[in-house]
Parts: C-alpha cells; structure tokens; sequence
C-alpha cells in the first residue's frame, strides 16, 4: 500500500526533475584546451595577463574599471562566466569579499583555480593593534589598492606568469616568459619618465576622499593628510567636512583627490570652499575613454596632474 | 524511495572529486587569517550575527493567518512581528569548509525564548558537471522571498500570501537539492529537490511521505545596469489536511537598477512575486487560494532608501480570506553592517463591515562578526 503510494505523482515528479536536470547539466568544460580561460576582478589585472598571457590567454574582467571594486554584485550572470573559467585572478586583502565568495560557490566548478596576487606586495596601512569595524570597514590585511602604484605591476605580472604556466603545456612557457619580460622591460623604461613628470609635485600634501589612492601617492612621492570619509567607508559628517575645510587653510594644502566613481559634489565643494584644485582620476584600467591597458593608466594619471594643478 | 536516494547520494559522492576551488597563493577571500590567538583558529568558523530590534505600533484587529499578531514577549516565529518594543529576532551564522567535498552552514535562530536552528546544511565542492548538492534543513529554493532569513526582508513583514499558504516558518525543511547551470549563453539554474513533508502546507500525517520541488531561474543582463530576474517554482506533496496529494506553485519576476559609475547613490528594484496553494491549509476553504506581493525599493542618496509594497491575497480564493495590503517604508543604511526602518503597512479585508488593520514598525538590524557577502 505504502509503497504504492510512495510510487505515485510526487516520487515520479522528482525524479523526472532530477533527470532533467541531469541531462542538461552537459559538461561545460572541453576536454583539450588551448587557451586558458582567466576571469579577473578588476580590469588592471585583466589588462595585465593579456599582457603576460597574449594569445594563449582568453581573459574578462568582472567589474569595470569605473565602478568601485568594493561594490560589485555578485550578479548571477558573473556565475556563468566563473562556471567556464579555468583560473580567477584577484586582488586580494579582502577587496572583494562582499562579492566574490558567492561567485566561486556558485560556479559549480570544482576544477577551478583562484589566486590572489598581493603576494609579497609591501602592503600599506596596515592596521596597528585592534582591529575593529568602529575604525570603519577597515581590511585588516592592509590597503588592497596596491595596482595603482606602478612600481607593483612586474610582481603582479610575475604571479600571474606563474598561474598561467599552470595551465599551459610546457612548449608554451617560453613564450610567457618572452611576453613577461616585454611587460617588464616597458614598465621599467615607463617608470622613470612618469617619475621625471611627477617630480615638479613630489612633497606633495593633499586630501584624498578614500584610501583609493595611497599607492600612487607613495608612488608621487604625496602625502595624504587627510580623508573626506571620516573613517574608510563611512560617509563624512558636515562636522568632519569643517574641520577639513579649516585644515586645509591652516596647512595651506592646495589638493582634493577622489576616483571617478565618487559623487564629485561633495569633493568639489570642499576644494571650492578651500581654494584647493580638485583633481578626479581614474583608479582602473578603462576606468575613462583611451585607458586600454596599465601603461595607459598611469599616462592618463599623470597627463591630469600636469594638467590640473598648477606648476611647481 | 529511501533505498533510491541513498544509492544516488552513494553515487553523487563517488562521482565527485577533491575541490580544487583553491587557493594557490592566499586563502579563498571567505576564510579568516590564523591570529596571535594561534593558528588553530584559522579553521574556526566564520562567525556573523544578526539581530533585529523592533517597535510594533497597532491599530485595530490584527488579521491574516499567520500574520502580526499577540504581544512582544510572547514567542513569535520566523519573521512574525508582535505589539510593543521587542527582540524580534537574532541570527547566529556560522560558515565553514567540512573538507575538500563539502561547506557546512549553520545558522541558528533566537526569537522570543525559542533557539531553533533555522538552516543547517552542506553544499557539495566537487561534483562533475555543473552539479551542486546540498543535503540539509534548508529555506527552500521556492520563489524568491521563501528564502529570505528575517534580516533580509525587504520590508519588516513577510508577505501575506506566504504567511497564509506557508505559516510562519515558510517552507523550510530537511532535504536534499541538486542543482545545475544550464549551459545557455544566459544564467539559467535547474534546481531538484526532496524534502521531508512535515510543515504547514504539506503537513503530512505520515512521516514517509516527501516533498517534490523544482524550480527554474533565469537572470539577464538587459545592460550592464539593468538585470531581469524570472522563475518558476511547483512543489507537489500529500498533506494531512486534507488527505490528498496537493500543490504550490510561484512564479516571480525582478528588475533591478544599478549604474556602475554611481553603484553607492543610487539602485532601484522592482519584484513581483505570486503564490499559488491547491488549497488553505486549515482554513476549510475547499478550492485553490493565491496571492501576490509586489514592491519597488529606490536607493536615493547613499544613505537613504524609500520603499512601496503592494499585496492581494483570495486571487483566486474565498472571499473570508481575501485582502489588501499596503506598506510604505524609509530606510536609514549608514553601511553595510546596520539598517534602521519606519514602514507604516494598512490591511484591509475585502469581506464588507470587516476592520482594517494598521500597524507601524520602527526596526534596526545590525550585522557583528565576519563580513558575509551579499546574494544579488
């Protein structure tokens, strides 16, 4: 009786979708590859393993270069793209916590590799002593922006070389290693001439709306003194923004620094009141029109500061 | 039927292989780093609670099964709100890798002096093709608000239907699910499902009587602000009240707004979601009852979030049970880790001389421990 019954529409509606879904999970993954499939979370690293990888590589970003990596959404349309990815490169130092977990999950993947690249970055602002959200949201590993300082791009190159080795047969590691090297050799010739146009504004003192910036500020040779957010992710009170404001007068500090996807109202305001230049810059690769790759960025970066402020 | 779903969870097992979701050069961005406290730690769970205070004003009788309803103090379920200052509930949520083939998830819910544990489950890390199974008590994958834990309702209650059709705990139950990724260029997930049948709907009598469900779930991208998010959810069972095979079915749509370059000022969705039940449990009403909520949430600054919702239930249904409801709602985020809600809802019965009910909610929920990530 009971097995009858056990039998009957619900049993068979069931195991028909269990038998649906089996047959239209077809694999997903072909047997013999050519090229490594990378998904990235930001497009510098994308732009970075095309470099490195060329055409063995098949590469795509998650976030876009103006959006902020803090905030992306682990959209399921994402999942689709780590589902057939063989490798996701990432940040790291929890840039993407509030996002990428979900994105691995829910891949389905279980051949997929993930590698974060901030191995043996000198990592900036690392908290001293407690760490605690009443400090902001703090990222306890340290400030995760660390590609905006050019001088990091042959380590990022190098770990990503390495990943991608791992993934290549070994008749094609030499063409890696000819791609690493061109990358390399060009950052090295670059880095020296964007230091040479830089030099006029090295001691500079400015205020930065977030930490976005600090690595390229090491890079210039800038002081940031002070943030618009009060504390890293929290909004700043017109208490805070007068305080600045009056700061910024006393120390004569001339600068506003903010990334393309901040609300320029607010920014702007404060360097208007203050008498300061307020300068916005892209803080990814694609992050405005004609930045196609990393070398592109820091061109961008340092065309708008000889540009905006004024000579020194 | 069990002899079957142990050989297929035998089968699944041996099919599968060791993740190799791994990290090569630093630990998946979920798991914490090892401490001074000692590097024992570092297995530690990830720890989160979640804790919801409320203040519950009424006006008039309150009505809808399952619905606002007794005082604060008295114990209320999943998401079920009471009059006066009150716990509403807390969340204790722990997230772990068991090993290589499994993530273990464990959260505990604290309401009123009740501990319940609300979900327990494993999530299957090496299954072939695209496959994911998760053996466990779970919110089940039907629709889109069953699976919402009370922190993250869009607005302070549950919606109606859901109370009516599911009482207050919803559909939640031990089972096993398979799930996959439909290989099309679009995101489209097949989810199978077999749970045990011992909750308000499919209140079975006999303990060997299981649950079906399936659901379909599809998301495009119409630009790279825009998503369109479509499913279809049936669930089929015996039930004791009724003493026959009965069915649930729902279908939901949801729209949401991002743009990339202002992702932290402004966002907007739209969500429509319709339950259908073969029947009202306990209600003796003899034929098919649904109902339908539908809300639009506008983020208008970083800060600050203004919300509608619009509910029919008795669609189709008896007329004793069919109503409208209404909620507006302004919401506070100063981050991501606290919430504050005033939402004014107002019921109206459609039987004629029938009271309406008023209700005003003031909420915080807050967010300590580790940083979860957020389902889309």
């Amino acid at each position: 009786m009971r097995i009858e019954r056990l039998s009957m529409p619900h049993t068979r509606f069931a195991m028909t979708t269990v038998a649906a879904a089996l047959m239209l999970a077809a694999p997903t993954r072909g047997a013999a590859q050519e090229r490594v499939r990378v998904i990235t979370t930001i497009p510098d690293l994308a732009a970075i393993a095309k470099a490195v990888g060329g055409d063995l590589v098949e590469v795509e970003s998650i976030a876009r270069g103006y959006q902020d990596p803090h905030y992306v959404e682990a959209k399921p349309s994402y999942v689709v793209k780590t589902s057939r990815a063989d490798l996701v490169l990432y940040v790291g130092m929890q840039l993407e916590i509030g996002w990428l977990p979900l994105l691995l999950q829910g891949s389905r993947n279980p051949d997929l590799q993930t590698a974060a690249l901030s191995e043996g970055i000198d990592a900036l602002q690392v908290p001293e002593g407690e760490v605690s959200r009443r400090f902001g949201d703090i990222h306890p590993e340290g400030n995760p922006h660390y590609w905006l300082d050019p001088r990091n791009g042959s380590k990022i190159a190098n770990h990503i070389a390495t990943h991608l080795k791992e993934h290549l047969p070994g008749t094609t590691h030499g063409r890696i290693d000819e791609n690493l090297q061109a990358f390399t050799a060009e950052l090295e010739r670059r880095i020296p001439e964007w230091e040479l146009r830089l030099a006029p504004w090295r001691g500079l003192k400015v205020v930065a709306y977030h930490q976005q910036f600090e690595y390229f500020c090491a890079f210039a040779g800038w002081e940031a003194v002070e943030y618009i957010e009060e504390k890293p992710g929290v909004p700043p009170s017109p208490r805070h923004i007068a305080e600045l404001e009056r700061k910024m007068g006393s120390e004569g500090i001339g600068t506003v620094i903010s990334s393309n996807f901040i609300d320029p109202r607010i920014p702007g305001r404060i360097a208007e009141r203050a008498g300061a230049v307020h300068l916005v810059l892209p803080a990814s690769v694609e992050g405005e029109r004609g930045i196609d790759d990393y070398f592109d960025l820091f061109d961008y970066i340092v065309t708008s500061v000889e540009e905006s402020l004024p000579g020194r | 039927m069990r002899r079957m779903l142990l050989c297929a969870a035998a089968l699944a097992l041996l099919a599968s292989r060791p993740s190799s979701v791994r990290a090569t050069a630093q630990s998946p961005p979920e798991q914490g780093q090892a401490t001074a406290t000692g590097v024992s730690r570092a297995f530690n769970p990830a720890i989160s609670v979640n804790a919801l205070f409320l203040g519950a004003l009424f006006n008039g009788e309150p009505i809808g099964h399952g619905d606002a309803g007794g005082a604060a103090g008295e114990e209320h379920g999943h998401g079920e709100v009471g009059e006066g200052l009150q716990i509403q509930e807390a969340e204790l949520q722990l997230t772990s890798f068991v090993d290589p083939y499994f993530k273990g998830d464990l959260i505990i819910g604290m309401h009123g002096e009740a501990v319940e544990i609300e979900e327990a489950y494993v999530t299957s890390q090496a299954l072939p093709a695209g496959l994911s199974l998760r053996i466990g008590r779970t919110y089940t994958p039907f629709g889109k608000h069953n699976r919402l834990h009370t922190h993250q309702f869009p607005f302070v209650e549950p919606p109606l239907v859901h109370s009516m059709l599911l009482g207050e705990e919803g559909l939640s139950e031990f089972g096993a699910e398979l799930s996959c990724l439909v290989p099309v260029p679009f995101f489209l997930e097949a989810i199978a499902a077999i749970y045990n049948g011992d909750n308000e709907y499919f209140a079975s009598a006999n303990d060997r009587d299981l649950i079906g469900l399936g659901r379909l779930g599809a998301l495009w991208d119409l630009s790279e602000s825009t998503t369109l998010e479509a499913g279809g959810s049936y669930a089929t069972g015996q039930s004791s009240w009724s003493n026959a095979y009965e069915y649930l079915a729902g279908g939901d749509l949801t729209l949401k707004w991002r743009p990339l370059r202002r992702a932290l000022y402004t966002q907007a969705e739209w969500q429509l979601e319709y339950l259908h039940g073969s029947r009202l449990p306990e209600v003796g009403a003899d034929g098919a009852f649904g109902g339908l909520a539908t809300h639009v949430r506008y983020r208008f600054n970083r800060t600050w979030w203004l919300g509608v919702r619009y509910e029919k239930t008795g669609l189709p249904g008896e007329e004793d049970e069919s109503m409208t409801r209404y909620a507006a709602q302004f919401a506070w985020v100063p981050g991501e880790f606290e919430l504050w809600r005033l939402q004014y809802s107002l019921t109206e019965p459609d039987l004629a001389g029938a009271g309406s009910f008023g209700a005003i909610y003031l909420q915080m929920t807050f967010t300590i421990g580790s940083h979860p990530a957020h389902a889309y």
